[in-house]
């Protein structure tokens, strides 16, 4: 477990490298984008000694990353405004967003996928099969767009565009995030169910499930109490692969629904190359990533004693 | 050329979502030949006299805000979101399988730490990376390919070295190696040929990620910049329209799905067939 601790500060720190040394080493002066172009050559050398960019590069690094420890990512180039400031009201919009999407796909596609290996072969499963395939196929944000045009406009049961802020009316809030939320999961329904589904009937041809099954065991105690342990364990991976990719999915889907969160303003700030600002986001993304992949062995270890025991 | 067909052929026979993919791919493709051969509007001419018109005579799939040929507009648009994901996955799939054979045979230290970076990279949603890239490099088809192309590196640089590890005991490479063979020939001559089945479903695989993450791009307005088209972009425009003429957004996303669907389906049916 400390081997995997190590390695995961290892990797935030090559990525705190990669990061801050491609945004310095791209062309573009910030003290000039600062100003504008009618700036003075004296008031842009005052600027760029205000703004710490005379420095070599290894020393603007470490003070960045120190300022970065102690929780402070700097200052936005384009609002000259702390960057944590800008960022504070944003972050619950999107965790909330991605969290409630993570619990939609738990809650429809673990049922759904049990159901599916049970009734393996007949009409339900074959139907779920197709529709799952094209699920599939949707990109999310065209995905944004017909759950918006049939819910938003044909069936009027929300209004698109209509988001409401959680300071203003939280279950308001809630309410207009159900279907951008839905727009993410529901790609992820269909693979995890697929998965879930080949896996529970990989499972179901062991030894002692026939073992399980001569003692008097009933189907349904079986696939509970034997089967779904061992199958939960590579869904379980997944999962934390799809709570990666859901926060990848939120930055489009914000767009789509027209959500004031992170990955709206990811987007602004790279279009206006405020680079304190995407620094500030990759590296927060990166140490989510990292931080579920941690979580998701340390569960694995908890569900089966048996991985990680020599280490 | 035979053994080629005869493969196909086999993944025919064998497997049902290869047909199903392989029919709604040449579906595909053939709506995007028929607009290049006879397409009557230039794909950015705008037409005054019919703005988000829906189906008729002169625009069979109607027209988007500025008046311009939706089904002309799809074809270059499908044409491009091709292009793309074609430059994307060479890049990916060459760059991938080079390192990640070099790696898988000769493993040692250098495997090790080029290994951890690709598990780093692997971690992030290649979207992400793609549009830090994008941040970096700028905006633009060749741009988007190239971003696209490195953030695809990891996932096929993992396979490869996969499959040549599994392989790198196997009799032939031993005996070839006792032949005095040289290890860059016998990595790409010898155990690469071998791994057909999986590369080339991690290709099909890589071909439709590759169209969603283009289309994604697009559609966040950092991808193929106006006036060209791009089924993305074309989503992004015609989405605050949604309520005057649903048409306009439909028609590109279904061509898209069809995409998706028709290459990961190809991609499901090589895989399960190769078993």
């Amino acid at each position: 477990m400390l081997r995997k601790l190590i390695s995961a500060a290892a990797t935030l720190f090559a990525v705190s490298v990669l990061v801050f040394g491609a945004f310095a080493l791209i062309p573009g002066d910030p003290a000039l984008k600062k100003l504008g172009t009618q700036a003075t050559q004296e008031s842009l050398a005052r600027m760029r000694e205000q703004m710490g960019l005379n420095a070599p590069l290894p020393v603007r690094y470490a003070r960045w990353a120190v300022h970065f420890i102690n929780g402070d990512p700097g200052t936005s180039y384009s609002y000259d405004i702390p960057v944590r400031t800008l960022l504070g009201d944003k972050l619950p919009v999107t965790l909330a967003l991605v969290l409630f999407s993570f619990v939609l796909l738990i809650v429809i596609s673990i049922p759904l996928g049990i159901r599916h290996a049970k009734y393996e072969g007949r009409l339900f499963d074959r139907v779920f099969l197709v529709l799952g395939q094209i699920v599939m196929a949707i990109p999310p944000f065209f995905l944004g767009i017909l759950l918006t045009w049939f819910f938003g406009i044909v069936l009027r049961v929300f209004t698109p565009g209509g988001y409401v802020s959680y300071r203003q009316d939280p279950a308001g809030f809630l309410a207009y995030l159900f279907f951008p939320a839905l727009a993410i999961a529901l790609p992820r329904v269909a693979m995890t169910v697929k998965l879930l589904r080949a896996e529970v009937l990989k499972e179901a041809t062991k030894d002692y499930v026939r073992t399980a099954y001569s003692r008097g065991n009933s189907t349904m105690s079986v696939l509970y109490r034997h089967v779904l342990k061992n199958a939960f364990l590579p869904v379980l991976t997944f999962l934390a692969m799809n709570l990666t990719d859901m926060v990848a999915g939120s930055v489009v889907i914000e767009q789509v629904f027209g959500i004031p969160g992170i990955g709206r303003f990811l987007l602004v700030s790279i279009l206006g190359r405020d680079h304190p600002v995407v620094e500030a986001i990759i590296m927060g993304l990166a140490a989510f990533i990292i931080g579920v992949n941690l979580l998701t062995d340390l569960c694995y270890r908890l569900i089966d004693p048996r991985i990680g025991g020599e280490s | 050329m035979r053994r080629a067909l005869q493969r196909i052929r086999a993944y025919w026979n064998r497997s049902a979502m290869f047909r199903a993919g392989a029919v709604i791919t040449g579906l595909v493709f053939f709506f995007i030949l028929s607009g290049m051969i006879c397409r009557s509007w230039p794909p950015t001419a705008m037409d005054a006299t019919a703005r988000l018109s829906g189906f008729s005579a002169a625009h069979l799939l109607g027209t988007d805000h500025l008046g311009r040929d939706t089904y002309s507009r799809m074809v270059s648009g499908a044409g491009t979101t091709l292009f793309i994901a074609v430059g994307t996955v060479l890049i990916g799939a060459l760059g991938g399988s080079v390192l990640g054979a070099l790696c898988g045979y000769f493993g040692g230290p250098a495997d090790e730490i080029i290994m951890r970076i690709v598990d780093a990279l692997f971690a992030f949603p290649s979207i992400l990376l793609a549009l830090v890239f994008v941040s970096l490099f700028g905006s633009g088809r060749y741009h988007v390919i190239v971003a696209l192309g490195i953030a695809f590196i990891p996932s096929f640089a993992r396979t490869v070295r996969g499959e040549v590890i599994r392989e790198r005991e196997r009799d032939y490479v031993l005996s070839a190696g006792l032949h005095g063979i040289s290890p860059l020939r016998i990595i790409f001559f010898h155990i690469l040929p071998n791994t057909g089945d999986v590369l080339l479903s991690a290709v099909l695989i890589g071909f439709n990620n590759a169209v969603l993450a283009e289309a994604g791009l697009s559609f966040l307005g950092i991808g193929v910049q106006p006036p060209d088209a791009s089924l993305g972009r074309m989503l992004s425009e015609s989405q605050q329209y949604l309520f005057s003429a649903p048409l306009t957004a439909l028609m590109p996303g279904i061509l898209l799905v069809l995409m998706i669907l028709g290459f990961s389906l190809l991609g499901e049916g090589v895989r399960s067939a190769g078993n």
